[in-house]
């Protein structure tokens, strides 16, 4: 995934969080009007924890993914441009 | 991110973060506690403002203290830090939603505090002990407490307007709620009617909490990886 993503332009590293939040959060309130339609349902409320759990966990990975080799680029420029040793 | 933008941001996630049951069940001991023992209403007042003053001064201290220590460290050192307290934000707001679904398994406030909670609120009620009370219920949601204003820290520091008036400001809106209970308790509301509605909503407050939590964890992701504001 890494690999995938750091070959990513900026604007499409946009893009990619742009979707993550909106799809993670149209998601998660789906997610939560089931749940507070069947709050009496334990399975059924274990199950619904698992795929709030998974959506996310799969949002903060494509976000804590981009946000890494965004910040390697930074630190790779600073240490080019000499300013890493200010 | 224009001051705008975060002006919002920390109105708006201080509003959902403020519904906390743990401080709402605590003032409405103290008010309680007050109305108990029939203080004249310049002490109600009083007391009652000792406390929100003495739980805002903490949150707003803790706030500033940490902008000027996040102020003076090198930027590729609060980068990575930066990216830690994402994840630490996010996981906080998953354990906090897990309390939405079962209530009550992951408490943070240590069942040891609830004793000097009762003698502080109900028993030695006073406008000093109410102030002391505040100090105690600002610091017995340590966790929370602190990863909300580390969260909030983080942006303002990341967005290079790391000016401690957002703390006070943070500070001022999450006692907003309490304020609206002391007035309408002043206007005749019951306090067993405030307690029905804490009881009542607790899981929802949880559930608000957790997903704030994790809304300001993607968002300091999102300045992070170039989406929001602009790094270097």
């Amino acid at each position: 995934m890494i690999n995938a993503i750091s070959t990513l332009t900026s604007t499409e590293i946009l893009n990619l969080s742009t979707r993550a939040i909106i799809g993670a959060s149209i998601s998660l309130v789906l997610l939560f009007v089931i749940t507070s339609l069947f709050r009496k349902n334990v399975q059924l409320q274990r199950l619904l924890f698992i795929i709030v759990l998974a959506v996310i966990l799969f949002a903060t990975t494509v976000l804590f993914t981009t946000a890494l080799i965004h910040i390697q680029d930074i630190f790779a420029n600073l240490t080019n441009s000499g300013l890493m040793k200010l | 991110m224009s001051d705008i933008s975060l002006l919002t941001l920390i109105v708006v996630s201080g509003i959902l973060l403020s519904l906390n049951p743990f401080s709402i069940a605590v003032f409405s001991a103290l008010l309680a506690g007050a109305l108990g023992k029939g203080h004249p209403k310049s002490v109600f007042h009083t007391i009652a403002m000792s406390y929100l003053i003495s739980y805002a001064a903490l949150l707003t201290f803790f706030g500033m203290a940490l902008v000027g220590i996040f102020s003076l460290l090198p930027y590729t050192f609060l980068l990575s830090l930066s990216l830690a307290i994402s994840v630490i934000s996010i996981f906080w707001g998953i354990v906090t939603i897990a309390n939405f679904f079962w209530y009550g398994t992951f408490d943070d406030v240590p069942k040891s505090i609830y004793n000097v909670l009762h003698k502080y609120s109900v028993k030695k009620n006073s406008p000093g002990s109410a102030a002391y009370l505040g100090l105690i219920a600002a610091s017995s949601s340590f966790v929370s407490n602190t990863i909300m204003i580390l969260s909030f820290v983080t942006i303002v520091s990341l967005l290079k307007t790391g000016s401690p008036s957002w703390m006070l400001l943070l500070a001022i809106i999450l006692i907003i709620p309490l304020i609206i209970i002391l007035i309408s308790c002043l206007n005749g509301t019951k306090i067993s009617t405030i307690l029905k509605w804490k009881e009542d909503s607790k899981a929802i407050m949880r559930l608000s909490s957790g997903l704030t939590y994790i809304l300001i964890g993607w968002i300091i992701l999102l300045i992070l990886n170039g989406t929001i504001g602009s790094i270097l």
